[in-house]
C-alpha cells in the first residue's frame, strides 16, 4: 500500500496510510469542520497528484456545497476505452474547442437544472453527486451509456450515427438511468428493464421539452432525433417515437423499429435483455397519451406523477402492471382530469 | 497463441439503443498481409481466455455486449464474452477493435 509522509499531522511519526478516495469524499460532503474538510480536500489533491490525475481531482473543491450547485466534469477518453480519460472541462471552466465537450457539459447541466427545478432533485443521487462524462470514447463508437458512475459518449461512425452528445434527450435518457439506479433500481431485464428504459425516455423527452419551453401538444416525442445520419431512400428519423412506437426508423442496415404500442404486440423474445428497448414502447405511449390528454407542460403534472412513482413506488422487479397501478394512484393527487387521463392512457395500451 | 495457429476471428456485437442492429465482423487469417499478421501476433500474445473479468454477467444500461470467437487450426473454437466497462481486461478491447477495423462486416 502506498505510504505518504507528512500528510497526516496527528498520526505517530507524521505518516499514515492514504485514506481511500470515497471515504475522503464522504468526509468532505458530511463534515461541518472546515479544517477537516480542508485536510480531506488536500489529501484528495495529493492522491490525484500521485496518480497523475491532479487536475481531475480539482472538482472535489466543490464538494459539500448546497442544493442547486452543479458539479460537472468532462473528460476526453481520446478514442481509448479507459475511463475517465484526461480532464477537458470542469465546473465553471472556460468553453472547450471540442464541440462534444461543451455539449456534454451543457447537457449534463441542463439535466441537473431540470431535475432540480421540476422535481426538487439534487443531482443523480439526490445528494449533489458530481456529473462526470467522458467524450471521444473508443473509435467511431456508436453508442452512449451510463456505467454506474458516469456518462460515456461515443463519436459515432459518421455513417449510421453522429456524435451522441448532440441530442439533449439522449443525455437526459442516460443520466436518468443513474437516477433509476439510485431509486427504483429496476432490473435491466424483461418488463422491469423495459420500465427502466421507458423512464429514461420519459425524462429524456421531458428534459428536451423543458429546455425548449414546449407544451405536450408541440413536442415531437422523439428520442434521439437527428442522431441517425440521414440516407436517401431510408427512414432514419430517431431512435424511438413515444407518440408512435415502431415508426422511428426503417432501414436496410438498422432494420425496422420493432417497438410495439400495445400489450397485444408485446415481444417475448430473449434478445435485448428480454426486449428492454422494444417493449418500452408500451409504457412510452401510455405516458405520451396521458401527457397530451392532460395538456400543458408535460413535466408539470404527468412528469411529477411518473417521477414520484419512479423514486418512491417502483422496485427492482416491478412490472408494467405495477407502474400502471401506481401512476393511477398518484394521479389522484392531481385531480379527477389527471386521474382519468392516466387511467385511459394505460387502458389504451392494454394495461 | 500466434496468428499462424488461427483460421479465423469473428466479432459480434449486440446491445446499444437499437436492438435489431447486431453487426458481425469476420476475418480469415490466411488472407492477412505480413504486416497485419505481425499486428495480430502482437495482440494475440496478451490473450488469456482464463483471465479474470471475462464473461461478466451484468451489463450497464445501453452498453454493448461482444462475443469474440477465435477459431484455431486445432481444437474447439474459443469464444470470449464481454461488455463495455464490465471490468474485462484491456487486451480484449484492443483485439476486438483491431478485428472491427480490419475485417469484413455483415
Amino acid at each position: 500500500m502506498t505510504r505518504y509522509q507528512s500528510l497526516c499531522t496527528h498520526c505517530p511519526g507524521g505518516s499514515c496510510f492514504i485514506i481511500p478516495p470515497h471515504i475522503l469524499e464522504n468526509v468532505i460532503n458530511s463534515t461541518e469542520d472546515p479544517l477537516v474538510r480542508r485536510r480531506a480536500v488536500d489529501n484528495l489533491h495529493l492522491q490525484g497528484h500521485f496518480r497523475g490525475m491532479r487536475a481531475g481531482i480539482a472538482q472535489f473543491a466543490f464538494a459539500g456545497l448546497s442544493t442547486g450547485t452543479k458539479r460537472r466534469t468532462i473528460y476526453n477518453a481520446r478514442n481509448a476505452t479507459a475511463l475517465p480519460g484526461t480532464l477537458a472541462r470542469s465546473e465553471g471552466g472556460k468553453k472547450s474547442r471540442i464541440l462534444s465537450v461543451n455539449e456534454a457539459y451543457d447537457g449534463s447541466g441542463a439535466t441537473y437544472d431540470f431535475f432540480l427545478n421540476a422535481f426538487g432533485r439534487n443531482s443523480i443521487d439526490g445528494n449533489g453527486m458530481r456529473l462526470d462524462s467522458s467524450i471521444h470514447y473508443g473509435r467511431a463508437y456508436d453508442n452512449a451509456f451510463w456505467n454506474g458512475q458516469q456518462m460515456v459518449y461515443g463519436d459515432g461512425d459518421g455513417k449510421l450515427f453522429g456524435r451522441f452528445t448532440q441530442c439533449l434527450d439522449v443525455i437526459g435518457h442516460e443520466l436518468t438511468h443513474g437516477i433509476t439506479q439510485y431509486t427504483a433500481k429496476l432490473d435491466y431485464q424483461d418488463q422491469p428493464g423495459a420500465l427502466n428504459e421507458s423512464m429514461s425516455d420519459v425524462f429524456g423527452s421531458l428534459l428536451k421539452q423543458y429546455t425548449l419551453g414546449q407544451s405536450a401538444d408541440k413536442a415531437d416525442w422523439l428520442i434521439g432525433a437527428g442522431l441517425l445520419v440521414p440516407k436517401a431512400g431510408t427512414l432514419r428519423t430517431a431512435l424511438r417515437s413515444m407518440k408512435a412506437p415502431g415508426t422511428a426508423y426503417n432501414d436496410p442496415l438498422l432494420g425496422k423499429d420493432p417497438q410495439p404500442d400495445h400489450m397485444k404486440n408485446y415481444d417475448s423474445g430473449s434478445y435485448d435483455n428480454g426486449g428492454v428497448h422494444i417493449n418500452s414502447g408500451i409504457p412510452n405511449r401510455a405516458f405520451y397519451l396521458a401527457a397530451t390528454t392532460i395538456g400543458g407542460k408535460a413535466w408539470e403534472v404527468p412528469g411529477k406523477i411518473w417521477y414520484e412513482v419512479l423514486t418512491t413506488r417502483l422496485r427492482a422487479q416491478s412490472q408494467f402492471a405495477d407502474a400502471a397501478r401506481e401512476t393511477r394512484d398518484v394521479a389522484k393527487k392531481y385531480g379527477k382530469p389527471a386521474a382519468t387521463a392516466v387511467d385511459a392512457a394505460w387502458k389504451a395500451v392494454g394495461l | 497463441m500466434l496468428a499462424a495457429d488461427l483460421v479465423s476471428l469473428t466479432l459480434s456485437r449486440s446491445g446499444g439503443h437499437l436492438p435489431g442492429l447486431r453487426p458481425t465482423w469476420q476475418m480469415r487469417v490466411d488472407g492477412l498481409s505480413p504486416a497485419r499478421r505481425r499486428q495480430l501476433d502482437r495482440l494475440l500474445t496478451a490473450v488469456d481466455p482464463q483471465a479474470p473479468g471475462l464473461a461478466a454477467g451484468s451489463t450497464w444500461p445501453d452498453a454493448f455486449r461482444y462475443e469474440l470467437t477465435l477459431t484455431g487450426r486445432e481444437g474447439d473454437p474459443v469464444t470470449l464474452r464481454f461488455a463495455d466497462q464490465d471490468g474485462h481486461p484491456a487486451w480484449l478491447d484492443a483485439l476486438a477493435d483491431w478485428v472491427r477495423r480490419n475485417a469484413d462486416s455483415d
